[in-house]
Parts: C-alpha cells; sequence; structure tokens
C-alpha cells in the first residue's frame, strides 16, 4: 500500500514538472523560434523587396507583380505596423506576415489567411497572430483606438495605410468577421484576429481597419468566410 | 528492519535490469504521447488565434 501511494506522489510530482516546464516554454521560450524566423523573413524581405515604394495607388510594373499564387506557404507576403500620430505603437518591429494561418505557420509570425484578399485589395485583407506566445505579435493590439493606422507593404514594395475602424469581441466560430465586407460599409478592410483574453482561445478578439485611398484589383478567391477560414494552409 | 536483507516477497519482484527497462518504455512513450498529441492539442485550444476551426469539426 505504502508503494502504491509513493508511487502515485511520484507521478503526481513528475506530471507537475512538465507542466509547469511545458508552460514555462510557451511563455517565455516559444518567443525565441518567432525572433529567429522573423529575422529570416527580413533577410529574404530586403533581397526581393524594391526598396523604393511605388506609389501605393498606381499600378505598379506588371513584370513586378508577383501572384499571390506563386508565394509559398510561410513566405513573407507582407509587412505590418502599427502607428499613432507618427510613433509606432502595438509592436516596435515591423512584423513580417507569412502566407498561411496554421498553427505551425504562425510560429513564424502573423499569418495571412490564403483565401482572403491581398494588401491594398478592394476586399478583406485578414490576418491572423498570436497574443501571446510566438512573440505575441498581437498582445497590445486592443490598444488601437481612432486615428491610429495600420500601414502594410505588399511584396512589390506599396505601402499601403487602413486607418482603425473598429475592435470587437467575438466568438471563434464567428467566421463573418473575416468575410469579404464584415463592416458591411463596401470599403476595402483590414481584419486581425487574435485570441481573447490574453492566454486562452475562448474568443477571439477582432481589430477592423479601412483602407485610406483607392484600392487595386482584389485577389481574394474566397466565395465565402467560412471557405476563408477553412483554408488556413492554402 | 534491515532494507539489504530480502524478505520473503523479494523473490517474486521483477529483476531490476526489467524494472528499469520498464520504467524507459513508459518515459518514451509518455514523451512521444505528450508532443504527438496533449501539447499539441493544448496549443489549440489556448492559443488558436484563428477563426472557424470549431466550426469546421462541428458534426454536419
Amino acid at each position: 500500500m505504502t508503494r502504491v501511494v509513493r508511487g502515485v506522489g511520484w507521478v503526481l510530482v513528475v506530471s507537475g514538472a512538465v507542466v509547469l516546464l511545458y508552460v514555462v516554454y510557451l511563455l517565455w521560450f516559444t518567443g525565441l523560434e518567432t525572433q529567429r524566423a522573423q529575422r529570416e523573413l527580413a533577410e529574404t524581405w530586403s533581397l526581393t523587396v524594391p526598396d523604393a515604394p511605388v506609389q501605393a495607388d498606381q499600378p505598379s510594373d506588371p513584370a513586378d507583380e508577383v501572384d499571390d499564387e506563386q508565394i509559398a506557404l510561410g513566405d513573407a507576403v507582407a509587412a505590418l505596423w502599427f502607428e499613432r500620430d507618427g510613433e509606432r505603437i502595438v509592436s516596435d518591429e515591423m512584423l513580417f506576415v507569412v502566407s498561411g494561418a496554421t498553427l505551425q505557420l504562425l510560429r513564424s509570425g502573423p499569418g495571412h489567411y490564403p483565401l482572403s484578399d491581398r494588401p491594398g485589395g478592394a476586399g478583406n485583407l485578414a490576418i491572423a497572430g498570436h497574443r501571446t506566445t510566438y512573440g505575441a505579435p498581437f498582445w497590445a493590439v486592443d490598444v488601437l483606438t481612432e486615428g491610429d493606422t495600420i500601414h502594410v507593404v505588399d511584396r512589390q514594395g506599396r505601402e499601403w495605410v487602413y486607418a482603425y475602424r473598429e475592435q470587437r469581441i467575438v466568438a471563434p466560430t464567428d467566421v463573418w468577421v473575416i468575410g469579404e465586407d464584415p463592416l458591411g460599409s463596401g470599403a476595402p478592410t483590414i481584419t486581425l484576429t487574435t485570441c481573447h483574453p490574453r492566454g486562452s482561445a475562448a474568443q477571439r478578439l477582432i481589430v477592423w481597419g479601412e483602407l485610406v485611398g483607392d484600392p487595386i484589383e482584389s485577389t481574394a478567391t474566397g466565395t465565402s468566410p467560412q471557405e476563408i477560414a477553412g483554408r488556413v494552409e492554402g | 528492519m534491515n532494507r539489504d536483507v530480502p524478505d520473503d516477497g523479494a523473490s517474486r519482484r521483477w529483476p531490476r535490469w526489467l524494472r528499469v527497462l520498464v520504467l524507459l518504455v513508459v518515459i518514451a512513450i509518455s514523451v512521444v504521447v505528450l508532443f504527438t498529441w496533449v501539447f499539441p492539442w493544448v496549443e489549440e485550444m489556448t492559443q488558436d488565434p484563428t477563426l472557424g476551426v470549431q466550426l469546421l469539426r462541428r458534426p454536419r
């Protein structure tokens, strides 16, 4: 009997230690993996994206256009940052957005829902990012308020500016938020999705912005929000 | 009681090498199960920032 109690005790102690180590790994060490991936994405980005940005609302040289279908999963599709009165907020670093939004791909940084629109497109550009763990790129995305801007640079070097519109907490099944026109305004939109509350995936925090300026042609291929939400692997 | 002196039940115990082997097998299986199913499941339950996964898994 004593041996059984001692055995159960050891099992509990070891289980507790494993859980503790896992939490420590999630909270502090996953960020290192993301940092390394973002550094690699930045190097590739600097080699492939033009330094001098072309006018955002002007069509670029068709020869420079990168077909979205050619962007491999995990490659950078855009660079993203947030500004308030010219100062960077939410993240000090520019965030490189990868193609695809699986949990595996999101370890490298924010991820683009493959069937949603491209940056500057006339539809809805949808991006998911971690609120905690893996560098927590969207940890402070809830600080955005009226007047703040969301900046997105595409692979042609065009910078697109989205004006912050609103944020909302929804259920994980509310896929309409990444549909073609979630705000019902008809304006080109950016949708950011992340976990809520921090450390839990019980709900989602959704942040919307609307494009400032004229959009380019939409390349969104998702015909419904359900389809966009379901094709996180491209 | 002197622990070095085996009691009557000691002869029925598994040999030491077998007990160590069983322990190693249990640890190996636990590690595989943790990293293959448990940790990914926990991560999906607590860290998934995307939408619709639950919707897609719902029985139609």
